[in-house]
């Protein structure tokens, strides 16, 4: 129980400063590697290929981390503080959302909506180049793209005929074409820590 | 695009609650490659599928919710359900998008070394890795087109501005984002826009 209580202040207290995704996780590996030693820098880096691995927001990391820690309350002390954060923006939208024609607030959310699109491509870039190692995820990626620019085809299908077709090639052999194991390789504490190439880094905050 | 519900024209049509829980639990937890390419994913969804929300209020909840503390997709479901329904809305939305993905999680924490050790679990994930990419790229593609298109100047000043910023200045994203906006603020306004109602 007490276990349960420091684990969900630890979490709050990387969750509430940090902004988007993996931004949290030098503090918790600090935290819970370096200090008290409760999970190991490989759970940590299991944790980063799960959610990966599953569909969601990536900061659903810290339930995994949290799980690894204490089991069920410690998945429940990852949800809280993963969650929680996200209710301070009804104070943002109620405050700018009475003020939303006003010119410069517009103007104002129009450039914080570019600069993420902005960060967005950046962010595909590190993820590009760890999956799309061979000629069946390069075709899978040149034929989803224009599909989803025109709108003509919706998302989950996308996801689901390309987890297929990539299943169907490994079946028929196609699968000996790729270099390396996917996402277990890429994804390394040591990429979103301090000195972390910037591109992975950039990927890391915003996803 | 005949859709009696397409967003933008006419008033919001407000959902129930059940509604909401319905729409953030399917789409809130299914897409992979991170949170904007699934709140493009939502905002195909419930602006321009079923009109819950118009398009300023998109990018209200959008650039707000990229400068909330913590995960941006659940900022943004909470924003969005706040915006539709109030507190209860809110609620509803940020327990729909972050429940069924953390009980994922944990199932695949659980059965890890079994799932992570089948060829056939690699090789699909490769394929939804690849559809990643592709909805990253496309992502930013519908967040930035209405504002290309209404604001191409900007456009030309914001976007490679901020790039600039994260691979030569190496600034994080949300000091990138806290920057653009208060070029935002400070960006000349047109002498009609700026007469008030």
């Amino acid at each position: 129980m007490i276990k349960f209580f420091i684990l969900l202040w630890l979490f709050a207290k990387s969750t509430f400063t940090s902004f988007a995704g993996l931004a949290s996780l030098p503090e918790i590996r600090e935290e819970l590697v370096e200090q008290r030693g409760w999970i190991t820098d490989e759970d940590l880096n299991q944790s980063i290929v799960i959610t990966r691995t599953t569909p969601g927001p990536v900061g659903v990391y810290v339930v995994s981390v949290g799980y690894m820690a204490d089991g069920v309350p410690g998945a429940l002390a990852g949800w809280i503080a993963m969650a929680a954060p996200s209710l301070l923006v009804v104070l943002l939208v109620g405050y700018f959302g009475k003020r939303a024609q006003h010119p410069r607030v517009r103007s104002m959310l129009q450039c914080v909506v570019l600069a993420s699109a902005a960060l967005l491509v950046l962010a595909a870039i590190p993820i590009g180049r760890e999956a799309l190692d061979g000629p069946l995820t390069i075709a899978i990626t040149a034929v989803a793209l224009p599909l989803l620019i025109m709108k003509r085809v919706n998302t989950l299908w996308i996801i689901g005929a390309a987890a297929a077709l990539s299943f169907a090639g490994s079946i028929v052999g196609v699968a000996h074409t790729y270099r390396h194991p996917p996402v277990s390789q890429g994804a390394r504490t040591a990429d979103y820590g301090p000195g972390a190439r910037p591109g992975v880094c950039a990927a890391a905050r915003t996803a | 695009m005949a859709d009696p519900t397409e967003g933008g024209s006419g008033p919001p049509l407000r959902p129930t609650l059940a509604a909401i829980a319905g729409v953030f639990a399917r789409y809130a937890n299914t897409t992979f490659g991170g949170g904007s390419a699934t709140i493009a994913v939502l905002k195909e969804q419930i602006l321009a599928r079923r009109g819950w929300i118009s398009e300023t209020e998109f990018d209200l909840n959008y650039a707000l919710s990229r400068l909330t503390p913590g995960t941006n997709l659940l900022a943004f479901c909470t924003a969005a359900g706040w915006t539709t329904r109030g507190w209860p809305g809110a609620l509803v939305a940020l327990i729909a998008s972050s429940l069924p993905c953390s009980l994922l999680a944990i199932i695949v924490t659980a059965f890890y070394t079994e799932l992570h050790g089948s060829p056939l679990f690699q090789a699909a994930l490769r394929g939804a890795l690849a559809a990643a990419v592709a909805i990253m790229v496309s992502t930013a593609w519908v967040f930035a087109e209405p504002h290309v298109k209404a604001a191409p100047r900007k456009a030309l000043v914001i976007v490679p501005g901020a790039m600039a910023l994260v691979l030569g200045a190496h600034l994080t994203p949300v000091k990138v984002l806290l920057l653009a906006a208060v070029a935002g603020i400070v960006w000349p306004v047109p002498r009609t826009a700026t007469v008030q109602p």
